[in-house]
């Protein structure tokens, strides 16, 4: 009989560098997963990223045994790193904290493409600059 | 270590750019991370009938208690009105205390004795174990190290210490964790057993580990160092249980650590890495001895020459 599944545990971490503090800790602990294989399995899997933050979907059977996948990087931590800005907040209304080409935006949109809810480019890159306007990130 | 949950539940038509705005306010505290959670299900996976599914959208984020609290708490608060300002993002942030401790000993629950050769049985310290004929057994407490024995790769180290280490041996383990291979290896009769790790919290564990499977303290040393930086002695068989990408470094100075003839065993590599592995070890003149493959992981054993 197949495994039946526990819970779905959704993660955004640094690839190549989990280890048990938060939130991988307390995310997989109350679930009674082995934390430790966790993040032996996902830093292998994800070296060639390190440090790139990383959204990973983690299934657990009720025998405590797990898999996961790994996704394409968050879209505001993809403009943050093309605006080459360390951080994203303040009021966008008021401040412009950075700006990307157009050239940059369709690498991002081709890159999370296989994630994005979109059929083709151009509304993949709709929905990245969507991201960058709320972040006060321009498309110039 | 006191944490602080801080859960900020959200209800926005758009949900991804609602996790990508809120998990930013998170990244720019230069937290490492956040936890997502949506009460939609993946249909394609058979659920089981106590399965836990969130009941709202949300991301959280864990804020260290420092004294850097009461200005994070302001930051991410002040950044959830001006979303909900600008971007129409509805938001309310709950806040709960967290312990170290708290999920380590979730955790522990779930790990019980387990036989991981023909005779070697890795059980947790806290665990009761009745040892049948002269099974070897490991008592472990992983702590916060890397090295329960449950982990393919922790078991393949192990099967491959049985089968090369000659008795007597000199043994040496890069990257220790919890010291299980440094264990293993002076049950199986290794009579120095050196270990080195880079993380601080490893060789803590490690120690007080060897310590309680009552390994001679003049049997054994752990150095806090990079992978062999500080060795300067010769060993019959040394263990690596890493990832590839640390492994390949590793192979440019291990010889130097190495007896004429010693083995070198190494683990963590993925099985989609093994050709640049074998081919690395074949320029650096190894000679390949045996490749074990469990799941997606894959060990290998080679001899200096």
């Amino acid at each position: 009989m197949a495994k039946k599944v526990m819970a779905q545990i959704k993660l955004q971490v640094a690839a190549g560098k989990a280890n048990p503090s938060p939130p991988i800790g307390p995310a997989l602990g109350q679930h009674g997963v082995n934390i430790m294989d966790f993040c032996k399995a996902f830093n292998s899997r994800t070296a060639n990223d390190e440090g790139i933050i990383t959204p990973v979907v983690i299934t657990v059977y009720q025998d405590r045994s797990f898999t996961f996948i790994t996704k394409t990087p968050p879209a505001s931590v993809l403009l943050k790193k093309a605006a080459k800005i360390a951080k994203g907040a303040g009021d966008p209304k008021r401040e412009k904290i950075g700006e990307v080409t157009r050239q940059q935006l369709e690498e991002i949109a081709k890159q999370k493409m296989i994630d994005l809810n979109a059929n083709d480019l151009d509304a993949a890159c709709n929905i990245i600059a969507g991201t960058a306007r709320s972040m006060g990130i321009e498309v110039v | 270590m006191k944490w602080i949950e801080a859960k900020v539940i959200f209800d926005f038509k758009d949900k991804q750019l609602a996790v990508d705005l809120i998990s930013n306010l998170f990244y720019d505290l230069d937290l490492k991370g956040v936890v997502i959670e949506t009460p939609e299900i993946d249909s394609f996976e058979d659920w089981g009938s106590d399965a836990i599914i969130p009941e709202k959208h949300a991301v959280i984020g864990y804020l260290p208690c420092d004294d850097t609290l009461d200005k994070r708490r302001k930051f991410v608060e002040e950044n959830l009105s001006r979303l909900e300002k600008t971007n129409g993002i509805k938001s309310k942030i709950v806040y709960s205390d967290m312990n170290e401790e708290d999920w380590a000993q979730t955790w522990k629950t779930y790990f019980r004795p387990e036989k991981i050769t023909a005779n070697i049985v890795v059980k947790p310290t806290w665990r009761e174990y009745i040892r049948e004929h002269d099974e070897i057994v490991l008592e472990i407490d992983p702590g916060m190290a890397f090295g329960t024995g449950t982990h393919p790769t922790t078991r393949m180290c192990i099967t491959m210490i049985e089968k090369y280490l000659k008795r007597n041996g000199a043994f040496l383990d890069i990257g220790t964790g919890s010291g299980i291979l440094m264990i293993a290896a002076a049950k199986l009769g290794a009579i120095k057993v050196w270990g080195t790790d880079n993380d601080n919290i490893a060789v803590d564990t490690a120690y007080k580990n060897l310590i309680q499977n009552r390994i001679s303290e003049s049997s054994f040393k752990i150095l806090a160092a990079d992978l062999v930086d500080q060795i300067a002695e010769q060993f019959d068989l040394v263990a690596a249980n890493l990832t590839t990408k640390t492994i390949l470094i590793l192979l440019d100075n291990v010889k130097r650590v190495l007896n004429q003839d010693g083995i070198f065993v190494c683990s963590g590599i993925l099985e989609t890495d093994k050709d640049e592995v074998l081919k690395k070890m074949q320029d650096l003149g190894f000679e390949r001895v045996e490749i074990l493959t469990k799941e997606e992981w894959i060990s290998i054993a080679c001899r200096s020459k």
